[in-house]
């Protein structure tokens, strides 16, 4: 599925704010950024405590692990952006210029994958403020005709 | 960023009824009258997420009468029906005052679905 995650044009040795950006921003097959897969609503079930830990146990599943392993590996060298103790979402949203609106292929945002999202309103509500206070905007729309059938599939 | 054919957050969260989010996005300037192709905004996204729970509790409540189901799992369901209802009603307090036509109507037939509801 994750096509690029044996790609070396990352030099993770010189690793730098603009390198995590770059990390970031890219996109797997479906057009799915690192920041998607950090507020994917399947994953947000599997970890229902929502903690840091089981959050990155959950995000090594399903053939994404080298990928993610990537985009850690990379923040692990950003000693400005990252500490062990400090929550993965804090990180990912202090890496500077990270497009918070960046849409997947069915045009999906993060924030819209969170409003989809089926655990428990308390988790989805605090993913959302994080995005929300650092920019996401809140009248993106998405052209996508797959959210006319998830609201009038049974209509 | 209104391509004029989509879907905003505001109206997916509306539609799920999920109270906190709505009230989060509304509060970070989520416009509840943008709609998407169809016609349909918030407020009706909203409405048709009502009548899709209604339905489906109408449906368990149903499925309980023919059983005859025991007092426990008949009080899940009026707690069930109970917690619905708040969210209905909060997540419309908080729609309401932000939405300049109440009176709008989509461009499909989820208001005749209502009707005949």
């Amino acid at each position: 599925m994750v096509e690029y995650h044996n790609n070396s044009d990352t030099n993770f040795s010189n690793a730098s704010v603009d390198d995590a950006r770059k990390l970031f921003a890219l996109p797997d097959n479906a057009g799915y950024t690192a920041l998607h897969y950090a507020f994917l609503p399947e994953l947000l079930t599997e970890a229902p405590e929502h903690n840091q830990y089981s959050y990155n146990r959950s995000m090594l599943v399903n053939g994404k692990e080298m990928w993610v392993k990537h985009v850690k590996q990379l923040m692990s060298k950003l000693p400005s952006l990252t500490s062990e103790h400090e929550h993965f979402y804090a990180q990912l949203m202090q890496v500077q210029g990270i497009d918070l609106n960046v849409k997947s292929q069915s045009e999906e945002t993060a924030l819209l994958l969170l409003c989809k999202s089926v655990s428990a309103d308390v988790a989805a509500t605090d993913l959302a403020r994080r995005l929300l206070e650092n920019g996401a905007d809140p009248n993106i729309t998405v052209g996508s005709c797959a959210i006319f059938t998830f609201f009038f599939g049974k209509i | 960023m209104k391509d004029d054919q989509g879907t905003t957050p505001l109206q997916v969260a509306a539609y799920s009824l999920k109270e906190d989010l709505v009230k989060l996005l509304l509060k970070h300037g989520a416009d509840p009258n943008l709609s998407d192709r169809k016609g349909v905004n918030s407020l009706i996204a909203a409405a048709i997420g009502c009548l899709k729970l209604t339905e489906e509790l109408a449906e368990q409540r149903k499925r309980l009468d023919q059983y005859s189901a025991n007092d426990e799992v008949v009080n899940e369901l009026e707690d069930k029906n109970e917690r619905a209802s708040q969210r209905i009603k909060s997540v419309l307090n908080n729609m309401l005052p932000v939405i300049r036509d109440v009176n709008k109507t989509e461009e499909v037939s989820v208001t005749a679905k209502f009707r005949q509801f």
